[in-house]
C-alpha cells in the first residue's frame, strides 16, 4: 500500500492563493453567510497563512505558506474522537466520515494545527455555487467537523479506474485538486514509501521540515524551505 | 384482466398527468431547493471542454468539466504553453459567473429611470437608428479587452464612424504603448534564456500581468539560475517577495529611480555605446538632463530611496550581460506615468534593450494587426468624456471604468449628458447602471473569442470557444459589431456575417502559413523537436474549416520553435519625454513631504474591477489577513503607533473625497508613510455592498497623457 | 388526617413540604419564564446550528463545555463531602449531608446535559453507545460521570429512605407516592441495619468514583497536546477546584434555605465555622495548585505555554484572570482567617465570591488555549451569544427549581439523622471522645455491649 504524502516548496510558492480556491471549489466547502466569515467561521481546508516577517523594513519578507491537513502519521484528531468520524486509512490518509461525526469538535481542539473546520450554520450556497457544485464530494450538513482529505474522492475514482483497466494505479494517477492547479508546481504529491518517487526525495531532501515537527504528530505534509 | 386499447389509453393518459404533476413537485411538495437538482439529474456522464480564460490578460487555456453538458469546474489546460496545467483563482472560479443570479438575461431598456426588458430586435434597432442618425463623429467606444481582435473590430467600427474618441483597454497594448511612441516598435517579450537581472518598476509579474502564470514559472526558473532581481514597487506585494532585493517607492518617483540608475551607468560608462551612438537619438541631450537632475543622491533627497541601493542595482544592471528593467501598464498608474515609462525605456536603451526578444516571423497577419489595433492611434482616453459636449452616442464593451477610477461623480455626470448611452455589460454594474441601452453580452463560457500573445517568446493564438449554448438571450458584442458595420456600411468590402467570420479572416493566415502546432500535445522533443523546426509536421487537419474546428476543440494554436531575434530598436526619445510639461526645469517633485499617503494596490482575485462579484473570489479576497467582506487598510506598526490605531480595529479613514470605515491590519513590510488600501470591493451596484472602493475616495490626479490615474498620491488622515 | 394534628419536635423540617408562600410562586414563576427562554434557545440553536453560539475557529469550545465543568465541579459538594464527613464520622455532617448530596443529583443531571446541548448534531448522540471509541477520553468522561450519577442519585436515595417512611406514615395527597419510595421501611432493627450497610458500602464506592469523574474531566483537557491544557496536575488540580466550588456551593444553598424555611435551630453558626475553615482550607490549596501549575509555565518560558501564560496574565483575560485571583484567593483567604469577618454574612460571600471565581476559572482554562493556536492564527475575543447565557441561565434557574421542587417533596434536613443524632449519637461521642483519652472506663464496656446489641 502506498502511504500518500505532499511537500510544498516554498521556494517555488508564488502566495497566489489558487490552491485555496481549488480545495474550496473541488470540495464543495461552505461559503458562509457575511456575519459568520467575520465572527471568525470562514471555512478553508486549505489556507494561506504569514508565519511571520522576516527582517526590518524596508529588507523584510513574509513567510508564507499554504496550510493544508497534515495528514499526521500520529494524528491526535483520531485519537480522541468518541465515534470514530475521523481514522486513519490503509494509504495513511486522515479520514473524515461525515454521516458519523457528532459534532463535539474535539477533534478541533486537539488539532495542533487547527486545521479542523466546523459547520457551525445550516449549509446555504449562493445559487451560482451550488450550480458548480462538485458531483463526487458530498454536501456536510451543518454541526459536523470537515477538513482536508487529500481529495480522497479523486483516488478511488482514480484506484476504480485503474481496477476497469486491469492495471495498477500509476504515480500521475491520483493527485488533489491543490496540487493539479498550483501554477508553478510548488506541491508535489505521491507514495512517501516510493523511494524513488519525487516527494519521497523531496521529503528527504535537506531544505525540508515539518510543522510543529516537536509534537511528533509526523507530518505526512512537509515543506522546502525558500533559498535565500 | 383484459385490457383494451381504451383502458390503455386511459392508463398511459393518467400516468403521462402523473408525470407532469410529477414534474412540477418541487413546487408543489416543496422539496428543499438543494435536492431537486439531484431529483433531475441525468446519467452524469463527464467530459471535458478546453477554452481560454479571458478574465485576466494572462490568455491562460482551461479544461471545462461538464457534467450532462453543463460546466461544474473548470482547471488549467496542461497543454497550454501559456499556463502549462496551473490556474490562478480567477480562471478557478470563471464557472460561477456562468450561472450568476445577477447576469442580464436580455437586452434592456431604460424607460423613466428603470431598465425594462426588451427584445433584441428592438434594441438593436435603437442603436443603428441612434448610430446612422446621431453617429458620424459624435461617437465615442470605451472597451475593455484583452483581445487584440475584438479590439480591432471595435476600432473598425469607430473608424467607420468617423471617430477618434475610442480607447480599447488592452493590459498588453498599454504596457507596449511606451516603447511604441520612444522607439516606434515594442518587444514582445523577455528572453529569459539569457536575461540574467531584472529590475523591474512596480509591475505584478506574477499576479496581474500579460502572464501571470507565465512569469510565476519563468521567475522561478529565473531564480533557480541564481540570477537576481530588484523590485521598486509600492508595497511589498507576493511577486516581490522573492526579489533580491525590494526598494519601496511611491510611483510618481520611478522616473527619478530610473534616471538615477541610468546616472550610476553613465558615470560608470558600463553602458553599450555602439548601441547608444547609433540608435539612440538625443544621447547627449539625455546624458546633459541626467547628469545635471539625478545623482543618487539627489534622487535620495527627493526620493528616499537610499543611493546605496541606487548604485547597487546600477551596477547590477550594467554588470548583467541581457539586463531587464521591466515594465508594464502598472507604471502608468500615476501622476508622471508616461516619464516613467520613458525613463525605464531609456534605462534598457543604455543596455541595447538586451535581455527583451523579439519574434522574427512577422509573417504572421495577427501579429502584424496586433500591433495596428493595440496601440492607441489617438490619444483619446476615458478622462475626456468630461466636459466633452460633442459626443452624442457613447458605447461602452465590458469596461467598468466608473467604478475603477477616481473622480467618479464627474465621468457619472459626463455620462448622463450624454444622449445614448449603450453598454454590452453582462451585468450591471456601476458603469452599464448609467447606460440607456444595454445589449448584454454572453458569458466567457458561452462566447467565442481568440486571443494573441507574444509574451512567452513564441506566437500564441488562444480560442475561447462556447462550451454551452448561450443561457438567455444574449448576444456576442462582437456579432452585433460585426453586423453594425454590415448594416450602416461602414466598411468597403465587409464579407462577415459574425463575429466568427472576422475571426477565420484573420485566422486563415495562420492556417496557410503552415508553422506552429494546436495545443494538443505537449511541446515536442527528440526527434520530432528536429522535424518541427525543420519545417515537418503532423498536421490533423486538412482544410481551414478543420483547422478552424481543431483550434476550437484544442484551444488554440502556438509554435513551440519560432524564429526569434533580439529586440534593437531605433530610440526617438528627446529630453522632452522626460521632463514634465511647463516643470521642464524640476524633473521630478519634491520629496511627498510628513503626510500619510493612500496607496490603492491591486491583487490577483480582481482585474479591472469586475470580479468580486464572484461569491467564491470575494469570501477569499482577505482570506491572508482575515478580513472578510469589508475593506481593510494595512499600516506600518511604527506608523500605528504614532497614531495610536491598534491591530484588527476599526477605524476612519478620511481623504479629500470623504471618509471610509476600514479594518486596520499591521504588516510591518508597510511603507511608513503610506496607507495601503486593496482595490476590488465595494460594488454598488450588486445587491449586497461588500467594503468600499477606494477609487471613490482618492483624488482625481491623473497622468497627463493616458489619463491614467494616480493609485498613490491621495493624502490620508486616519480619525 | 392533616399534617396539622400532628405534632413532632422536628416539624419545622417537615413544614416546607406542606406549607408554600406566595414569593415561592412568583420565584417558581419567574425561574420557569428563564427556564423556557432558555429552552427556546437551544431549540433554536438545533434549528440553526451552532452558528447561533459565540463560538468560532479556533475557540471551538466554550461556554457549555465551562459550565459543563463548572457544575460537574459543583456536584462535587454533595457526594464527596457527604461521604467523607460521613466517613470520618462527624457528627456536625447530620443536617447538611442531605442538601449536599441534593446539589449533586440535580446539578450532575444539568450539567452532565451540557456536553449533549454542546453537540453539533445530537441526533446522532447514539452513535456514542453505537460505535463509540473508548480510547477516545470523551467515552471515559461519559462512562465516569454516568456512574457518578447512578452512584449519587443512589446515595442520596438511600439515606432518604426512613425520611420517606416517615412522609408515608404522616399521609397526605402524595401518600402512594411516599409508599412507593419507603420501600416498605418501617424500621425494624434489620431493616436499619441494611440501611446502615448500604449507606457504609456506597460512601465508600461514591468517593473514588467522585474523584474519578473529575480527573477524567480534567483528562479531557489533558490528553490534548494543547499548550495549557497538556498538564499532569490537571487531575487533582480539577478535584480541588471541584471540591472548592462544591463547598462554596453547598454553603450557599444552606445559608438560603436556612433564611427561608427557618432552619436556623438546625443549621447553626457552627456548622457555618466548620465549612469555613474547610474552605479556608480547600482556598489554599487550590492556591497551592494554581501557584504550581502557573510557576512550572513560566519558569519553563516555551514560546507556545507563554503566549496562553501572557494572555491570561496581561493580554486579554487579565481581567478574568485577575478577578479569578480575588475570588477564590484573596477574599475567601481575607474573609475567613479573621475573627471578625467569619461570620455567616461574611461566609455567604466569601462563598459566592468562590462560585463566582470558580467559573471563571473554567473559562480561562478553557479559552486562553483555544484562542491561542501554535500556527498564527488570528486570536479574537470570544463573546458569548445571547443563546449561550439563555441556556446558561436556564440550566441555573433549572437548578434553583430542582432545589425547590425537592424541598417540597422531601425533607432538605435528614430528619432521621438528626433524630439518632440526638437519641444516641450524643453519647456515643462522648464514649468515643474518652476512648481516645488515656485509660479505661466502666461506662465505655458498657456502651460497648450497649453497641453491640444494636
Amino acid at each position: 500500500m502506498p502511504k500518500y504524502g505532499m511537500v510544498i516548496d516554498l521556494n517555488k510558492c508564488s502566495s497566489c492563493q489558487a490552491c485555496v480556491t481549488a480545495c474550496k471549489i473541488e470540495n464543495n466547502v461552505q461559503i458562509v453567510s457575511e456575519y459568520d466569515a467575520q465572527h471568525g467561521r470562514a471555512m478553508f481546508w486549505m489556507k494561506m497563512l504569514t508565519m511571520e516577517f522576516e527582517g526590518d523594513y524596508p529588507n523584510i519578507r513574509p513567510k508564507t505558506l499554504p496550510r493544508n491537513c497534515m495528514q499526521c502519521d500520529e494524528p491526535s484528531c483520531i485519537k480522541v474522537c468518541p465515534v470514530r468520524a475521523t481514522y486513519k486509512n490503509e494509504v495513511g490518509i486522515v479520514a473524515q466520515i461525515y454521516p458519523q461525526c457528532i459534532g463535539c469538535r474535539y477533534c478541533m481542539a486537539n488539532c495542533p494545527y487547527t486545521v479542523k473546520v466546523f459547520n457551525w450554520d445550516r449549509n446555504e450556497q449562493p445559487k451560482e455555487v451550488e450550480k458548480c457544485y462538485d458531483p463526487d464530494v458530498s454536501v456536510r450538513p451543518k454541526g459536523v467537523v470537515e477538513k482536508c482529505t487529500f481529495c480522497i474522492h479523486r483516488l478511488q475514482i482514480a484506484s476504480e479506474k485503474a481496477k476497469a483497466e486491469h492495471r495498477d494505479m500509476e504515480p500521475g494517477d491520483y493527485v488533489p485538486a491543490c496540487v493539479e492547479t498550483c501554477p508553478v508546481d510548488a506541491i508535489s504529491f505521491g507514495d512517501l514509501d516510493d523511494k524513488k518517487s519525487e516527494v519521497s526525495k523531496e521529503s528527504r531532501d535537506y531544505r525540508s521540515f515539518a510543522l510543529l515537527d516537536e509534537l511528533g504528530t509526523v507530518p505526512k505534509v512537509r515543506y522546502l524551505n525558500a533559498i535565500e | 384482466m383484459e385490457m383494451n386499447r381504451r383502458d390503455f389509453a386511459k392508463l398511459l393518459g393518467g400516468s403521462l398527468i402523473g408525470f407532469a404533476v410529477g414534474g412540477a413537485g418541487d413546487a408543489l411538495l416543496k422539496i428543499p431547493g438543494m435536492v431537486v437538482p439531484l431529483l433531475y439529474s441525468g446519467p452524469h456522464v463527464e467530459t471535458w471542454k478546453v477554452t481560454t480564460c479571458a478574465k485576466c490578460p494572462g490568455k491562460c487555456g482551461l479544461r471545462v468539466r461538464m457534467i450532462d453538458k453543463f460546466p461544474v469546474q473548470a482547471f488549467g489546460n496542461p497543454l497550454s504553453p501559456m499556463n502549462k496545467g496551473g490556474i490562478c483563482p480567477m480562471g478557478l472560479t470563471s464557472v460561477e459567473n456562468l450561472y450568476h443570479p445577477d447576469r442580464l438575461t436580455s437586452p434592456m431598456k431604460k424607460v423613466n429611470g428603470r431598465f425594462q426588458e426588451i427584445s433584441y430586435a428592438e434594441a438593436y434597432g435603437i442603436l443603428t437608428n441612434a448610430l446612422s442618425s446621431n453617429g458620424k463623429g459624435k461617437a465615442a467606444f470605451v472597451a475593455q479587452t484583452d483581445s487584440a481582435f475584438m479590439g480591432g473590430l471595435i476600432k473598425q467600427l469607430m473608424a467607420g464612424l468617423e471617430s477618434e474618441k475610442v480607447v480599447v483597454d488592452n493590459f498588453a497594448s498599454s504596457s507596449s504603448m511606451p516603447f511604441d511612441r520612444a522607439a516606434a516598435d515594442h518587444p514582445d517579450f523577455i528572453d529569459f534564456e539569457s536575461c540574467d537581472y531584472i529590475v523591474n518598476f512596480g509591475s505584478q509579474l506574477t499576479e496581474i500581468s500579460e502572464s501571470p502564470l507565465y512569469f510565476s514559472r519563468s521567475m522561478n526558473d529565473f531564480r533557480a539560475k541564481r540570477n537576481e532581481f530588484s523590485t521598486f514597487s509600492p508595497k511589498l506585494t507576493p511577486d516581490a517577495y522573492k526579489a533580491n532585493r525590494w526598494v519601496p517607492v511611491s510611483p510618481e518617483f520611478y522616473v527619478d529611480v530610473a534616471l538615477g540608475l541610468a546616472y550610476v551607468i553613465l558615470t560608470d560608462g558600463t553602458y553599450d555605446k555602439t548601441f547608444v551612438g547609433n540608435e539612440f537619438k538625443d544621447f547627449d541631450g539625455f546624458k546633459k538632463l541626467v547628469m545635471e537632475n539625478y545623482s543618487p543622491a539627489a534622487v535620495e533627497s527627493r526620493t528616499g530611496v537610499a543611493s546605496k541601493y541606487l548604485i547597487e542595482t546600477a551596477r547590477k544592471f550594467a554588470n548583467a550581460s541581457a539586463p531587464v528593467a521591466y515594465f508594464d501598464e502598472s507604471i502608468l498608474y500615476s501622476s508622471s506615468g508616461m516619464r516613467n515609462a520613458y525613463a525605464v525605456v531609456a534605462l534598457n536603451a543604455l543596455k541595447g534593450f538586451a535581455g527583451y526578444g523579439k519574434l522574427k516571423d512577422r509573417e504572421l497577419p495577427d501579429f502584424e494587426n496586433k500591433k495596428e489595433n493595440e496601440s492607441p492611434q489617438s490619444s483619446w482616453n476615458s478622462r475626456m468624456l468630461i466636459g466633452d459636449k460633442d459626443i452624442k452616442i457613447l458605447m461602452i464593451y465590458r469596461s467598468n471604468f466608473v467604478f475603477n477610477s477616481p473622480g467618479q461623480d464627474d465621468l457619472r455626470k459626463a455620462i448622463s449628458d450624454i444622449p445614448m448611452v449603450i453598454s454590452f455589460s453582462p451585468f450591471i454594474d456601476e458603469t452599464s447602471e448609467l447606460a440607456d441601452l444595454i445589449i448584454p453580452d454572453h458569458d466567457d463560457l458561452e462566447k467565442l473569442d481568440a486571443f494573441s500573445s507574444t509574451v512567452t517568446g513564441a506566437p500564441v493564438i488562444s480560442t475561447q470557444q462556447p462550451v454551452v449554448k448561450p443561457f438567455y438571450s444574449t448576444v456576442h458584442t462582437g456579432d452585433v459589431i460585426v453586423s453594425l458595420i454590415a448594416d450602416l456600411k461602414l466598411s468597403k468590402n465587409w464579407s462577415c456575417k459574425k463575429y466568427e467570420d472576422y475571426l477565420q479572416s484573420y485566422l486563415k493566415p495562420v492556417y496557410k502559413h503552415g508553422k506552429g502546432m494546436l495545443m494538443n500535445q505537449q511541446k515536442p522533443t527528440g526527434l520530432e523537436k528536429s522535424l518541427h523546426q525543420a519545417g515537418w509536421q503532423m498536421a490533423s487537419y486538412s482544410s481551414f474549416d478543420e483547422f478552424w474546428q481543431q483550434m476550437l476543440k484544442h484551444g488554440g494554436w502556438w509554435d513551440p520553435f519560432p524564429q526569434t531575434s533580439k529586440y534593437k530598436p531605433a530610440v526617438s526619445l528627446t529630453v522632452d519625454h522626460l521632463t514634465a510639461n511647463g516643470r521642464g526645469d524640476q524633473p521630478g517633485k519634491n520629496a511627498r513631504g510628513n503626510s500619510l499617503k493612500l496607496n490603492i494596490f491591486h491583487r490577483n482575485f480582481d482585474y479591472r474591477g469586475n470580479m468580486l462579484r464572484n461569491p467564491v473570489l470575494t469570501e477569499q479576497f482577505g482570506m491572508d489577513k482575515d478580513v472578510y467582506y469589508e475593506t481593510w487598510i494595512e499600516i506600518n506598526p511604527a506608523t500605528a503607533k504614532r497614531l495610536s490605531v491598534g491591530d484588527r480595529t476599526k477605524v476612519k479613514v478620511k481623504t479629500g473625497k470623504g471618509a471610509f470605515e476600514a479594518f486596520v491590519i499591521y504588516n510591518p513590510a508597510v511603507v511608513p508613510a503610506n496607507i495601503d488600501v486593496p482595490f476590488g470591493l465595494g460594488h454598488t451596484a450588486s445587491k449586497k455592498v461588500y467594503g468600499v472602493n477606494p477609487m471613490q475616495y482618492s483624488d482625481a490626479v491623473f497622468d497627463e497623457e493616458t489619463g491614467k490615474p494616480s493609485l498613490s498620491e491621495t493624502e490620508v488622515k486616519i480619525v | 388526617m392533616s399534617y396539622q394534628d400532628l405534632h413532632d419536635e422536628d416539624e419545622v423540617l417537615f413544614r416546607p413540604i406542606y406549607e408554600s408562600s406566595r414569593s415561592f410562586y412568583i420565584i417558581v414563576i419567574v425561574l420557569t419564564a428563564v427556564f423556557l427562554f432558555g429552552l427556546g434557545c437551544y431549540i433554536r440553536q438545533l434549528f440553526y446550528g451552532l452558528g447561533a453560539t459565540g463560538m468560532d475557529e479556533p475557540v471551538s469550545w466554550a461556554f457549555y463545555i465551562i459550565d459543563f465543568v463548572f457544575f460537574i465541579g459543583i456536584s462535587h459538594a454533595g457526594t464527596l463531602i457527604s461521604a467523607i464527613l460521613r466517613l470520618s464520622k462527624a457528627e456536625w455532617r447530620r443536617p447538611i449531608t442531605r442538601m449536599a448530596e441534593v446539589i449533586t443529583g440535580i446539578v450532575l443531571a444539568i450539567g452532565g446535559l451540557h456536553p449533549v446541548i454542546d453537540l453539533g448534531r445530537p441526533d446522532r448522540i447514539l452513535h456514542l453507545f453505537e460505535r463509540g471509541r473508548l480510547q477516545s477520553p470523551l467515552l471515559w468522561d461519559l462512562t465516569s460521570v454516568t456512574a457518578y450519577f447512578t452512584a449519587s442519585t443512589i446515595y442520596l436515595y438511600i439515606p432518604m429512605i426512613p425520611d420517606i417512611a416517615l412522609l408515608r406514615d404522616r399521609g397526605g395527597k402524595l401518600h402512594n407516592f411516599y409508599k412507593i419510595l419507603a420501600w416498605g421501611y418501617k424500621g425494624t432493627p434489620k431493616q436499619k441495619h441494611a440501611l446502615e450497610r448500604a449507606i457504609n458500602i456506597l460512601m465508600v464506592m461514591v468517593i473514588p468514583i467522585a474523584i474519578s469523574v473529575h480527573t477524567i474531566i480534567a483528562w479531557i483537557f489533558g490528553m490534548t497536546l494543547q499548550p495549557g491544557w497538556h498538564s499532569t496536575i490537571f487531575g487533582p488540580y480539577f478535584v480541588v477546584g471541584a471540591i472548592y466550588s462544591g463547598i462554596a456551593a453547598l454553603v450557599i444553598v444552606m445559608i438560603v434555605f436556612r433564611k427561608v424555611y427557618h432552619f436556623e435551630d438546625y443549621l447553626k453558626e457552627i456548622h457555618f465555622k466548620y465549612l469555613g475553615t474547610l474552605l479556608l482550607v480547600v482556598s489554599l490549596l487550590w492556591t497551592y495548585f494554581t501557584f504550581a501549575e502557573f510557576l512550572t509555565t513560566f519558569y519553563g518560558h516555551e514560546p507556545a505555554e507563554m503566549r496562553v501564560f501572557l494572555y491570561k496574565f496581561v493580554g486579554p483575560y487579565a481581567p478574568f484572570f485577575w478577578l479569578m485571583v480575588l475570588c477564590n484567593f484573596l477574599m475567601p483567604v481575607i474573609v475567613l482567617s479573621n475573627k471578625k469577618t467569619k461570620t455567616i454574612k461574611g461566609i455567604l460571600v466569601a462563598s459566592i465570591g468562590v462560585v463566582v471565581g470558580m467559573w471563571l476559572e473554567r473559562l480561562i482554562i478553557i479559552i486562553p488555549t483555544l484562542a491561542n493556536p501554535r500556527l498564527p492564527y488570528p486570536t479574537g475575543m470570544y463573546t458569548p451569544s445571547i443563546t449561550e447565557i439563555g441556556i446558561a441561565a436556564a440550566a441555573t434557574s433549572a437548578f434553583v427549581l430542582g432545589f425547590m421542587g425537592f424541598s417540597k417533596l422531601f425533607p432538605l434536613i435528614s430528619i432521621w439523622e438528626t433524630k439518632e443524632g440526638r437519641e444516641h449519637s450524643v453519647h456515643e461521642v462522648s464514649m468515643r471522645l474518652k476512648e481516645y483519652l488515656p485509660g479505661k472506663t466502666e461506662e465505655s464496656r458498657v456502651e460497648a455491649s450497649v453497641k453491640a446489641e444494636i
